[in-house]
């Protein structure tokens, strides 16, 4: 058995054995219930008696440990196998936690996304952290190396030049057009601004910037940052998340299509 | 040639070493050998089964094996980047990072290659960081 196969099994069986653990200490709640409250299993005692629930609860407690557990390992080794083997252990943990909200504590469906959302948060967070760990090795090997310092964490500097822009297009000129529009028929702010000015304004300084800099994913998370409380203000304080989508697709869209792009120049360079 | 030094460390025998060796390598273009200046030499990596060295001029078959460049090129300039490839360090013109943490590694005359996160250490140690 190879190094790496044993720690596999090691952090499989500690985290499913935790997993496992924390359903058994919480027993009582999870198939006794107490006072008028009842238990939180109790559509699966009801649908596989207390055995079988105990036993699928403890199943899924366990793989769901044991998930956590093996965590920090797919995001080994580099490129698109880290992209693949995270893909996938996302897959598996959300789907396992989702089992558990579901099937196990009984959580309503539309409850679902949000735990799922802050799952791919905590994913987020701890993509982060390997990263900036990547960067200050790169940042340290240039500096030995007597190199230049290279490109800011997430190319934030590199964004910075096309700001305006962002606030132009997504601020300042959706403001103008609320207060030239109609008040009965709200063409520009029903139409111009979703249909024309987000997506044009979004994609086209992106796909500019990806072409100079790579992919820069503040400038979509920017976008989106500065709209959210734009659209606020001119939709009158009305929520629509397809427009929040907009404002973060596509910018997000252009910067990926320049990106690739300066990608394939590079490449043919001689 | 005679070294003095206060003690006979392993970095003694490898610069003994490389000195009886020329500080050089002999590639090979067909049946015609080539001296190679390791200062010249951008990178030495595995293809077709073979080993090559690339210096600015181009592209020599090597008939020492990878394992045994290492051994014999000055480990504070030459250094395992992957498992196919040793690079001169100081040809390395720029370093990118992506965000699924590859490295990208250019050399001069824009030559690429990329560094596996597993050899980073020894791209620190040969630096002495």
């Amino acid at each position: 058995m190879s190094a790496g196969q044993k720690s596999w099994i090691v952090r499989i069986l500690a985290g499913g054995l935790a997993g496992a653990g924390l359903a058994g200490a919480g027993y009582r709640p999870l198939f006794i219930g107490g006072f008028s409250a009842p238990p939180l299993c109790g559509a699966l005692i009801q649908s596989c008696g207390i055995l079988g629930a105990v036993a699928v609860t403890l199943a899924l407690f366990f793989a769901f440990g044991a998930a956590v557990g093996v965590a920090t390992l797919p995001f080994e080794g580099e490129g698109r196998s880290v992209l693949l083997r995270s893909g996938l252990h996302f897959l598996v943990t959300a789907g396992l936690l989702g089992a558990i909200l579901r099937v196990c504590l009984g959580v309503a469906w539309r409850y679902l996304p949000g735990w799922l959302a802050l799952l791919g948060a905590i994913y987020l967070v701890v993509w982060l952290g390997r990263w900036v760990g990547w960067y200050a090795e790169v940042r340290q090997l240039r500096s030995a190396l007597g190199l230049e310092a290279g490109p800011s964490p997430l190319r934030w500097r590199e964004s910075l030049p096309y700001l305006p822009v962002l606030l132009l297009v997504n601020a300042v000129l959706p403001a103008v057009l609320a207060l030239l529009d109609a008040p009965d028929v709200p063409v520009l702010r029903a139409l111009l601004i979703p249909c024309l000015l987000l997506p044009l304004g979004g994609f086209f300084p992106a796909l500019s910037l990806g072409k100079r800099q790579g992919v820069c994913l503040l400038y979509p998370t920017a976008s989106l940052l500065i709209f959210l409380p734009a659209s606020l203000w001119v939709y009158g304080g009305q929520r629509i998340p397809l427009f929040w989508g907009i404002a973060l697709a596509c910018p997000l869209a252009g910067n990926l299509v320049g990106a690739a792009w300066r990608r394939r120049k590079e490449r043919r360079r001689p | 040639m005679t070294i003095t030094a206060p003690v006979l460390t392993d970095e003694i025998r490898d610069l003994a070493a490389r000195l009886e060796g020329g500080g050089g390598l002999t590639g090979w273009r067909g049946e015609t050998a080539v001296p190679l200046r390791e200062e010249a030499i951008l990178r030495c990596f595995a293809q077709d089964k073979g080993v090559k060295a690339q210096t600015a001029e181009g592209v020599y078959d090597l008939r020492e094996r990878l394992y045994e460049l290492e051994a014999k090129l000055d480990r504070h300039t030459f250094v395992r980047i992957s498992h196919s490839e040793i690079v001169n360090l100081r040809k390395v013109t720029a370093l990118d990072l992506s965000l699924t943490g590859t490295i990208k590694m250019t050399l001069a005359e824009g030559v690429v290659c990329y560094v596996s996160r597993r050899y980073v250490k020894k791209i620190k140690e040969a630096l002495e960081l």
